[in-house]
């Protein structure tokens, strides 16, 4: 699936732009760190409520698609920074972790 | 409690990895209860101090205070004993305990003042509200020395050094408590290899080895560097940090252990998969540690072998 039409159907408030044409490979669900660092996949969207900087680095490292923020949660204004130089899909959602991640369950992204 | 629900200063966190024997005083003036309560009040003028811990055979069994002074000579009991007068339901802290510790102390408590005791349940000092800022303000200073050198490193490495044989080698200051530059080395050595047109999958796993790398050392150390050299068959990524070691290498190396504090962890630090992810993503991974003097990681991936190792 497309990111941005994932962005319209969630209704996703877009915080810094997504990449023309970038596509969704599946999504990861932690606030650990090291924990997606190990287990994130290229091209996942990566759902969490951490908003500080060291989320554009995971980001950046694991080459995911995009990063949701839940929960309502805003970044702090040095992940925006960050993000937006990194060119990283920074998105936030009223909607909990748990609800995200069944949203992208029933648009049919899952795990490969 | 102390902080704040957003925002993750240093000085927080400082005052979660100081410990109270590092910040308290330890010329302590004590009393016996058989004193007298004008004989403390000499000393308490003489020494400046507002108050002063009472010892029976070596043991803590009191605190008489610059008030219970001033209660007496207002009442009249200023020459009885110490014993009567005293406040006997003394809070203590231990020797060992984090600093934070003691700052929630002084808020829940109405004293000016904690005995310190070590494991033996001995007074080995006194800490006071004013003795915790005096240390973070050493640290802070401490601090901001390291960023002011950091950032003459980081001017002065402008361009990296390549040296005979094509060997790129790159170093990077790491301080404790640094979250905002963690990932400074990582992202450099990313950087290096995407433009080296290395394999995506081992640019991944050198990145995410030397990102978990350098916030082992923010986290967990009292400040370190890395040191990189890539040619054109492998890369090796050295972490090396001045203290306090690692106690238990085997534990440390297992998944889900950790020593992280609250604070790290609220931040989603310290999973206890650090360690474990570097070994995972390398092709070859050497621990050293020792107690007292720091941890020495070596890090090395092949760059030609495109057999993806997992920490994926």
């Amino acid at each position: 699936m497309r990111l941005s039409q994932l962005i319209d159907e969630l209704k996703l408030q877009v915080l810094t732009p997504p990449a023309p044409e970038a596509g969704v490979t599946g999504g990861y669900a932690s606030d650990l760190l090291s924990d997606v660092l190990a287990n994130g996949e290229e091209g996942n969207v990566w759902i969490t409520i951490q908003v500080h900087r060291n989320v554009a680095a995971v980001a950046s490292y694991k080459d995911f698609a995009a990063v949701i923020l839940s929960g309502g949660r805003q970044p702090q204004d040095d992940l925006r920074d960050v993000a937006e130089q990194e060119g990283i899909c920074l998105l936030s959602t009223p909607l909990s972790t748990y609800e995200v991640a069944g949203r992208l369950y029933a648009l049919g992204i899952a795990p490969a | 409690m102390i902080g704040t629900a957003n925002g993750f200063s240093v000085a927080h966190e400082l005052v979660y990895t100081l410990k109270v024997r590092d910040a308290m005083r330890t010329d302590v003036i004590t009393v016996t209860p058989e004193n007298t309560l004008r004989e403390v009040q000499v000393l308490l003028r003489e020494h400046r101090f507002s108050g002063t811990p009472v010892l029976a055979d070596g043991r803590l069994v009191g605190i008489v205070s610059i008030e219970d002074i001033i209660n007496a000579l207002d009442r009249g009991h200023i020459s009885q004993r110490v014993a009567d007068w005293m406040t006997r339901s003394v809070v203590t802290i231990q020797d060992n305990m984090p600093l934070s510790r003691a700052v929630e102390f002084f808020q829940r408590y109405p004293y000016g003042r904690l005995p310190v005791l070590d494991s033996g349940g001995r007074l080995c000092g006194i800490l006071t509200p004013s003795d915790i800022i005096a240390r973070l303000m050493v640290e802070l200073n401490r601090l901001a020395e390291d960023a002011a050198r950091r950032e003459t490193d980081l001017m002065a490495r402008a361009g990296t050094r390549v040296t005979d044989g094509s060997e790129l080698k790159m170093d990077f200051r790491v301080s404790a408590g640094d979250f905002d530059n963690a990932g400074i080395a990582s992202a450099r050595i990313k950087a290096v290899l995407k433009e080296r047109g290395v394999d995506a999958r081992i640019v991944r796993r050198a990145a995410i080895a030397t990102y978990e790398a350098e916030t082992n050392i923010v986290i967990h150390s009292m400040g370190g560097k890395i040191h990189t050299a890539i040619n054109a068959e492998r890369v090796l990524v050295e972490a090396i940090d001045w203290g306090p070691g690692i106690e238990d290498v085997e534990k440390a190396m297992q998944p889900g252990f950790s020593t992280a504090s609250e604070l790290v962890r609220a931040m989603g630090f310290g999973a206890g998969m650090g360690l474990p992810n570097i070994q995972k993503c390398a092709d070859r991974f050497e621990i050293h540690s020792t107690v007292g003097s720091g941890t020495h990681l070596r890090i090395e991936l092949d760059l030609r072998s495109a057999v993806p190792q997992g920490g994926e």
